[in-house]
């Protein structure tokens, strides 16, 4: 957790010092107003301020706080891949249309969570597109994107 | 009275009937399933009420509502695994109840003091919110800069461990607020010249990413194991001589989580926590809790479920949510074009009526569908992951998405869900920054909008007694906390 913290203090403080720079840029609202500067300023600096304390705490001895991640059975990777399969549904939702993209996605995502069984694979994820786009189509009438086949 | 009897009305209608009772069932489940919390039930949700009409919206997010925090206790006491972490203090008592044959008394108990916590709550929002809407009538913006520091203050006062990670995920809150066109004098910032940020980012693909794909991906990581359901419920309805026993605790509890539930940031979890442990200090035979007794169970459950009319007070009447749910729900409201705070009420006070009626219709009905159906609910905590979990993505997406038809608001939840699942894995809470995307702004402006009446001057934060006692209180309830965390590490580095 140590390295995290650090890490993640000078990320923090870099967001703030390009929020107080970018807010450089608004204009003001003269003498007897604050302008649109105003409040991202005094959170940028409230940011650094933030960061520094995480940044101590770090030198600190305290009691060990772990990070809970499952590096064992390719669990982060698994997340990377997931992120992609979100990533390309994007893409796709567009073009391809909800039913499409999302089926596809659907069947990579279970086979990806070791989902063995074909059947019981396209099975599942046929029910899903089914309700989901009955319940927003038919019963809400709210489109869902078409793309170029239905 | 002839207001609240309209409210009653309009929540009985078949139609509303209908989706308070579809509510209460999908919270039930939601609550039941490990992983899916009443907050992400809550955000799937909105997305679907749109189409519907405020109150009918808002009656199915009630719904939703209580049944998932009451919905929690079942694989709580089923699998010892607590289905959203406002159950987490009934597994103390609930699974050691369910290995020695008694699960379904105790679902049974966790029904009954969930309703009445709610009940009591309902009952304290009807009578309090009116009041303090009358009071908050008299607000100008410096009051209301106060009152959201306030707010801000006590989401960091109660969020996790780490206070500065909690200050952190609220800050981060604010700075996504910025995004978008500034309220007062409509000068873009941080748009990065995308004209889709130019109206800020939109606030439930921000929830969907950071309570729904943020699961999401925790569940992708490490692939749950299906779980053994320790006994089989037999009789589900405690004998009446139990119930008595429990009714001072449940009563202690109601008050407890009420007043919890008030508390902007402090939700059911850390309601439940407290009600669970006071039952224990004020109890003739501590050393019995965590063996297995209804007191145990009654405790937590009666004040997780207190919590959901607590928190709708500050909502409705001041516009400031009670905790993340209400935060949720405070959005799902400004989408159908209310904006909660002291004038809904004056202007749309047969919505805040039905809100009242409709809370009690919700407690009713899941008492009656917990007690019929508990058999059936048990056998959900079974469904298979690896559906579930892709199932949930897609939700996710297609809700973020039908808010404005915006594949862009996709993108948006997507980023969230990365960000709640670091979030998660390097313990910061996301609370903070749901809260702060919705008190940030109401902060900001009504500061700005003070300094343009007193010319620039902020003598205002001194000279008003009601803002200088509300920032008082915030600048206490922070002071009071950093000792409180400070004495806590001590204890911990001591043992």
């Amino acid at each position: 957790m140590k390295t995290a913290d650090r890490v993640a203090a000078m990320l923090f403080m870099l967001l703030a010092v390009y929020v107080y720079l970018e807010s450089g840029k608004f204009p003001s609202l003269g003498e007897l107003a604050e302008g649109p500067a105003f409040f991202p300023r005094l959170i940028a600096v409230a940011l650094v301020v933030l960061g520094g304390f995480l940044l101590a705490g770090s030198y600190r001895r305290l009691p060990g706080e772990r990070v809970e991640i499952n590096l064992e059975d390719g669990g982060f990777f698994r997340v990377a891949v997931a992120l992609g399969m979100g990533v390309a549904y994007i893409v796709l939702l567009p073009r391809f249309g909800f039913v499409i993209s999302t089926m596809l996605f659907l069947v990579a995502f279970m086979r990806l969570l070791a989902m063995k069984s074909w059947p019981k694979v396209l099975l599942a994820s046929a029910l899903v597109v089914a309700l989901v786009w009955g319940m927003f189509e038919l019963a809400l009438k709210v489109p869902l994107p078409a793309g170029i086949f239905m | 009275m002839g207001s609240y009897l309209a409210g009653l009305v309009t929540a009985l209608q078949p139609v509303n009937f209908l989706v308070t009772l579809a509510g209460v069932i999908g919270g039930i489940i939601i609550g039941a399933l490990p992983g899916l919390t009443a907050t992400m039930g809550v955000a799937l949700l909105v997305p679907f009420t749109f189409s519907m009409g405020a109150t009918q919206g808002l009656a199915m997010l009630l719904g939703l509502y209580v049944g998932a925090i009451y919905g929690g206790s079942i694989s709580a006491i089923l699998i010892r695994t607590p289905g959203t972490p406002a159950a987490a203090a009934t597994v103390l008592d609930g699974y050691p109840m369910a290995q020695k044959g008694q699960a379904g008394k105790a679902i049974g108990m966790s029904t009954i003091a969930s309703f009445s916590g709610g009940m009591f709550s309902a009952l304290v929002l009807t009578f309090l919110t009116p009041q303090l809407s009358k009071v908050a009538l008299k607000f100008g913006p410096s009051e209301y800069f106060a009152l959201a520091v306030f707010g801000l203050s006590i989401i960091i006062s109660v969020s996790g461990r780490s206070i500065v990670k909690g200050l952190i995920s609220g800050a981060i809150g604010l700075v996504v607020a910025f995004v978008g066109l500034d309220p007062m004098s409509g000068f873009p910032r941080f748009t990065f010249g995308n004209v889709e940020l130019l109206g800020g980012i939109s606030f439930i693909p921000v929830l969907i990413g950071l309570f729904a794909l943020s699961e999401v991906f925790r569940g992708v990581e490490g692939i749950a194991t299906q779980s053994e359901i320790a006994g089989k419920l037999r009789r589900v309805i405690p004998e009446w001589t139990e119930i008595k026993k429990v009714l001072v605790t449940i009563l202690r509890s109601s008050v407890i989580g009420t007043f919890i539930g008030i508390l902007p940031g402090a939700g059911a979890d850390i309601a439940a926590f407290v009600g669970y442990s006071e039952a224990k200090r004020n109890s003739k035979h501590p050393e019995k809790f965590g063996t297995g007794i209804l007191e145990g169970i009654a405790a937590p459950e009666s004040a997780n479920n207190a919590v959901t009319g607590g928190a709708m007070i500050p909502m409705l009447s001041l516009g400031i949510p009670g905790d993340a749910v209400t935060a949720v729900m405070l959005g799902a409201l400004t989408i159908q074009g209310l904006q909660p705070g002291p004038l809904l009420f004056k202007d749309h006070a047969e919505i805040v009526y039905a809100v009242f009626a409709g809370l009690m219709l919700a407690n009713i009905l899941m008492i009656t569908v917990g007690l019929t159906g508990a058999r059936l609910f048990a056998r959900v905590i079974t469904v298979d992951k690896r559906v579930l979990v892709p199932a949930i993505a897609v939700l996710s997406f297609v809700g973020s998405f039908a808010i404005r038809n915006s594949v862009f608001d996709v993108g948006v939840a997507l980023v969230f869900g990365v960000i709640g699942y670091l979030m998660q894995i390097f313990k910061y809470p996301a609370s903070p920054t749901v809260l702060a995307l919705i008190l940030g702004p109401m902060a900001e402006s009504s500061l700005r909008r003070a300094l343009v009446i007193s010319h620039g001057s902020f003598a205002f934060l001194i000279n008003r007694p009601l803002t200088l006692g509300l920032l008082g209180i915030a600048i206490a309830s922070l002071i009071s906390s950093v000792l409180r965390h400070r004495a806590a590490l001590r204890r911990e580095m001591a043992a």
